[in-house]
Order: structure tokens, then C-alpha cells, then sequence
């Protein structure tokens, strides 16, 4: 079972973009016919998540990001036990995510995370025009991640 | 010579806060302050809006308890349009309190309180949290995460997101509940009935034991406690009589007015604290403090009205009733964490009797009408206490008044008594010039907080990302000690 979990507050502008491509994960995935493929999409992630990443083999994290230039895939590696040590915030990092998850249940998903460049990110729908220009190639690597090639 | 401590932040709360320790000349507690450092203005912004905006305005006041204040306001707009929403929509509505009074329990017990008495009151405070609690009983911690998901996963089934969801509307609701959802939602409470069996296990045998003094003199003091009551002074977590006993299991108001609250209920804003003091009026400020919230509601009810919940109920008072009620009122602030056991108990089994009428599957859910009425109070029980949402509008339903009472806040009095409580029992005989300050008395007091489960601010808690910075200060105010904690 793959899972796909699109991140951001779609009222925060390009905030947005994570949610609008893991979306496009459900729709790429009905019209493959794939149906061990769940998609998911969080404001924020929070430790409940960790029952939800149990279940999976593959976990794909797709986020906007600030020093991201371009989309691009980057294969996550579980963070140190030191950094849970900072303690507990409702908003945790794929990375802290993903030690919960191990903490728990002896093992966490392969992950990866589809970074999104972002350029605006003021109160409102809607994503910039620079933002907008770059879907194609987001769409395309969520892509080589759901046939297995990232 | 006298000194101040001052506890910044107070860790594993929802917000922001600090306490503050004063000491006399003798080194005893002189004064004891919990000060609440954040405003968030929506009494005042919030004016000039169509109150049909308020469920959804105000629910972003928290993330946490997003569908109390919904529900509050769906209320006061229900009066505002003078309509009667459907039998269905009451039921869905008290489906979603349930759920929502389940899900920030869950979080309170697990994820902020439990880490102190589970991992250790004067343990690394870089391991005294949730991540602690997974490694030292990641059974408990699993279970703990998945209750706090069902209530999410309910609220998600009903309203369509977990957080900020737009479903309790003046009138009723926007739309009914599926049968499959039904369905789905009644298979999960097996599993959820017996993590809540194993963790009430295991929490009676710590009350039985290391936790035994707490259960009777944490935080323990007479006060008035206030609820709504269903029937019969049943249990009650949406609508009903407002009552108020005391600490003698004396009912002092049966069924006070919902509208006239303000007749009643009196607030008063101290200088160093940003959150508003309400008090008793009748008795006057200090003297009329009155607790809310879990507590609050096992002392106001006389049962439950469900078998497994009123057997808790009755081990509850059986564990910390005082003599001078005869065994019924139960005055230690630290009960509050089994009352939310208890009370995450009454949710279980209510979901199940809501779900098993199958009228719950009722399509009409919503009256409709136009603004018939230009003030309006509407109450419901939030997972921490009694809310008020008091709306003022004009002919074109814009609010030009709004009053908002919170739970944490009629709680106010008592936490500021429960911290000089605990620090006049935790505090050295003698603190020196040079004495270190007990890493058990920071937790212990913030302890005391923590039992009240404060919710101070919107939806962001970063425990561990604030660092803790304890200063003493001579009364001339040259700097003694300090100590800084970079996490917890």
C-alpha cells in the first residue's frame, strides 16, 4: 500500500500547492486503475498521522517549500532520536513523522518528499502564476513516484 | 528578603502563559500568579459580521476545540433566527460534542498530562512528553493516539474535516449522517471500549498507588463547580439547565438562565494576566470562584446514564469524595484527569446510543428562517467547561455586541489557587540566596495547571520549542540564579 499526503493551508496561497498535487495523486491513480493508493491531505501533520503511515509501505509527503527553486523528489531519512528530544508541536516534519512512526511500530515507510517551490504566500485561494507554471512538472514526478521510479 | 520565580512558559498547555511565585521575607509563598500572555480579539473583530459567520468565525479560535465554539454559535444563531432545530440535527450535534469531547480529552490525558506521572515528575524533561510516554509504553501510547484519532475520524465522517469543518449551522446541520458512515463509526468502538478498559486498568492501579496522595490533595480545595444537566441531573454535554452546586454536594442554583448569565456571572480583568477572571456573583470577586469542566460536570450530575460510565462514576467519588460532602463531590484538581477518563467513557457508550436509534439516519436536518430576534446566549458543554456565545446584532444581522465566555477562563481563579496550592506544599521550607530551584517543583506546579487542561490560545502548542527560563530575583530586583531548559 502506497500513501500519498499533501500538505498546507490552501487560504495561504501557494500554501496551497501541496494539497492541490496530492489531489491530483487520486485522480491519476482511479484513472490507472491503482487501488492500493491512498491520499491523503493535512492543514498540517500530527502525531494521529502515525497510525496512518503504519499501514503503508511507501509514503510520499508532497510540500511547498521555501528554498525549493524547482519541484523535485527527495528521499526522506527518519529523524534522530535528538530531535524528538525538542519536544511535541501539533505541527510536526515528515522527518519527526516518520521517527514517531518507527518509535512506535519497530519500522517507518520508504518515504519520500515532493518539494514545491513557493512564491506567495499572503491570506487567500488560489496559486500564484509562477506557482501555476510548474504544476506540469510536479504532476510528472508524482508520477514517476506512484510507477516506482523515485 | 523576598523573591519572585517566575515559570516561563508553562509547558504542555494549549497556549501561552507563565506563572509566577512571589516569596516573603521567610521564604513562604506570599503570592502565587498564572499569567495569560496573549489576546485574541475576536469579541472585537468579529463586530460589523453576519452572526450567520460566527460557527465558522469562531471555530478558528482553537484547533483544538473548533466544534465547541460551532456549536455554541450554530446555538445562539438557532435563538437569533427563533427556530427549533429538527430531533435529527440534535442528535447529530450531540454525536459531534461527543466526539469532540472524546478526541481533546484523549489528547490531554495522553499526550500533555500522563508523560508526569508515566515516565516521571522529575524526569529529563526532554523525555516527559509523548515521545517519552512511546518509549517507555508504546501500548499506551498507540492506544492513546488512536482514541484521539476516532474522535477525529467521527467529526471527519460528520462534518467532512477534522479541524475547522463548516457542518453545525443556525437551524441544525448541513447534512445528514450516511448509513455507511453509521456503520463505520460503530465498528470502531469495540476496539475503542477496550483501550479506554486497559488505560483506566492501569490508571486506577497508579491512583491505588504512587498517585494516591494526588487523587485526594492535589490542587484540592472547596469551590462551586457549574454544569449543564440534562433530565433527572443527568450528564450533559449540549444542552439543558445550567446548575451549580457546592462543595457540600449543596445544589445552589437548579437551573440558572442561559439569557441572563451576566445576572449571574460577573468578569473581571486583573492587570497581569490577559485572561478574564469570571466569578459567582452573588459571593462577589475572589470569593465567588467556580470550577468547570470534567470535574465540575461528575460533581454538578447525579448519573451518567450509561451502565459502564455510572460504575466509573461511582469509583470516582468512591476514590476522591470528601467526607463533607458524604463521598459525592470530589475537590482535587488532580481528579480532573480521571473525570476525563470517565467522561471519554459516557462518550463511547452516548455514540453508540445515538447510533443504534435509527432515527440518527433522519434526513431533515436544518430549519430555516430569517432573523427573528436581536440578542441571543447560546451554551453547550466544551470538552473543558461550560461556553457562552453572546451575540448582539441589528436589523441586518451584524453583530454589534459579542461576549464571548470560556471554558478555561471561569477557570481561572482556581488554577491561580491550585498553583499557590501546590508550591506552598512543593516549596522548600527555606529557600537561600544560592538554593537551586527543584526541577519537581517547576513540574509540579505547572502540574497543577496542566489539570485543567487550559486551552489559552487558537491551535498552535509547541511544548518543547519554548524554551523555560526560571530567574530569582532579590526584592531590589538583582538577578540571584536562573536556570533555562531548552525543552520539555
Amino acid at each position: 500500500m502506497d500513501l500519498v499526503i499533501g500538505i498546507g493551508n490552501p487560504l495561504r496561497g501557494d500554501d496551497g500547492v501541496g494539497a492541490l498535487v496530492a489531489a491530483q495523486a487520486r485522480s491519476l491513480a482511479a484513472g490507472a486503475n491503482r487501488s492500493r493508493l491512498n491520499v491523503l491531505v493535512v492543514q498540517q501533520l500530527t502525531p494521529e498521522r502515525v497510525l496512518d503511515l503504519q499501514r503503508v509501505d511507501r509514503v510520499l509527503f508532497v510540500d511547498a517549500c521555501l528554498q525549493a527553486s524547482a519541484p523535485s523528489l527527495q528521499p526522506l531519512a527518519v529523524a534522530p532520536p535528538d530531535a524528538l528530544a525538542q519536544g511535541l508541536s501539533h505541527r510536526l516534519e515528515p522527518a519527526e513523522l516518520l521517527a514517531l512512526t518507527a518509535l512506535l511500530g519497530g519500522r517507518a515507510p520508504a518515504a519520500t518528499l515532493l518539494r514545491l517551490p513557493v512564491h506567495a504566500l499572503d491570506h487567500g485561494q488560489g496559486l500564484s502564476q509562477q506557482a501555476r507554471r510548474q504544476l506540469p512538472q510536479a504532476r510528472a514526478l508524482l508520477l514517476q513516484w506512484m510507477n516506482g521510479h523515485a | 528578603m523576598t523573591r519572585t520565580i517566575t515559570i516561563d512558559p508553562v509547558t504542555r498547555i494549549e497556549g501561552h502563559a507563565r506563572i509566577t511565585l512571589q516569596l516573603d521575607g521567610r521564604g513562604q509563598l506570599a503570592d502565587a500568579r498564572f499569567e495569560v500572555l496573549e489576546v485574541r480579539g475576536f469579541e472585537q473583530f468579529c463586530l460589523g459580521r453576519p452572526f450567520t459567520e460566527m460557527a465558522g468565525l469562531t471555530s478558528r479560535i482553537c484547533g483544538i476545540c473548533p466544534v465547541s465554539h460551532q456549536l455554541a454559535a450554530a446555538r445562539t444563531g438557532d435563538k437569533l433566527l427563533a427556530v427549533q432545530p429538527p430531533e435529527a440535527a440534535w442528535r447529530l450535534r450531540r454525536l459531534l460534542n461527543l466526539a469532540q469531547i472524546l478526541q481533546s480529552h484523549a489528547l490531554s490525558f495522553f499526550y500533555l498530562s500522563s508523560p508526569d506521572w508515566l515516565v516521571g515528575w522529575s524526569s529529563d524533561p526532554a523525555r516527559r512528553n509523548i515521545f517519552g510516554l512511546m518509549a517507555a509504553d508504546p501500548e499506551l501510547a498507540r492506544g492513546g493516539i488512536g482514541l484521539r484519532q476516532f474522535g477525529q475520524q467521527v467529526i471527519e465522517r460528520l462534518g467532512g474535516r477534522r479541524i475547522h469543518q463548516a457542518w453545525a449551522v443556525p437551524g441544525g446541520v448541513r447534512s445528514p449522517l450516511s448509513a455507511d458512515n453509521r456503520a463505520w463509526i460503530l465498528a470502531q468502538l469495540p476496539q475503542a471500549r477496550a483501550t479506554v478498559r486497559r488505560v483506566l486498568d492501569g490508571y486506577k492501579r497508579l491512583l491505588d498507588g504512587p498517585l494516591h496522595h494526588e487523587q485526594r490533595c492535589f490542587g484540592s480545595f472547596a469551590s462551586l463547580f457549574m454544569a449543564l444537566v440534562g433530565p433527572d441531573g443527568r450528564w450533559e454535554c449540549l444542552d439543558g439547565d445550567l446548575r451549580l452546586v457546592d462543595s457540600r454536594a449543596q445544589v445552589v442554583e437548579a437551573a440558572l438562565s442561559h439569557d441572563a448569565y451576566d445576572t449571574f456571572l460577573g468578569e473581571v480583568l486583573e492587570g497581569w494576566s490577559d485572561l478574564k477572571f469570571p466569578y459567582y456573583r452573588p459571593l462577589g470577586y475572589p470569593q465567588g470562584l467556580y470550577r468547570v469542566g470534567p470535574l465540575a460536570r461528575l460533581n454538578v450530575c447525579t448519573a451518567i446514564g450509561t451502565p459502564w460510565a455510572d460504575a466509573e462514576l461511582v469509583d470516582f467519588r468512591g476514590r476522591g469524595g470528601t467526607p463533607a460532602s458524604g463521598g459525592r463531590i470530589v475537590t482535587a484538581a488532580f481528579a480532573y484527569h480521571q473525570a476525563r477518563l470517565v467522561e471519554i467513557v459516557a462518550c463511547l457508550e452516548g455514540i453508540e446510543v445515538l447510533l443504534q436509534d435509527p432515527r440518527i439516519l433522519e434526513r431533515r436536518v436544518r430549519a430555516r428562517a430569517s432573523l427573528n430576534a436581536l440578542e441571543a446566549v447560546g451554551v453547550s458543554e466544551a470538552p473543558r467547561g461550560t461556553l457562552f456565545h453572546h451575540y448582539r446584532v441589528n436589523e441586518d444581522g451584524l453583530l454589534t455586541a459579542v461576549n464571548l465566555i470560556i471554558a478555561t477562563g471561569q477557570n481561572n481563579l482556581a488554577m491561580n489557587r491550585t498553583v499557590a496550592q501546590v508550591a506552598r506544599a512543593c516549596l522548600p521550607r527555606e529557600m537561600g540566596a544560592t538554593a537551586t530551584i527543584p526541577e519537581a517543583l517547576l513540574n509540579r506546579v505547572e502540574a497543577g495547571i496542566r489539570c485543567y487542561d487550559p486551552c489559552l490560545s487558537c491551535s498552535t502548542h509547541a511544548a518543547g520549542s519554548m524554551p523555560l527560563h526560571i530567574e530569582l530575583r532579590d526584592a531590589s530586583g538583582a538577578l540571584l540564579c536562573e536556570r533555562v531548559r531548552d525543552g520539555c
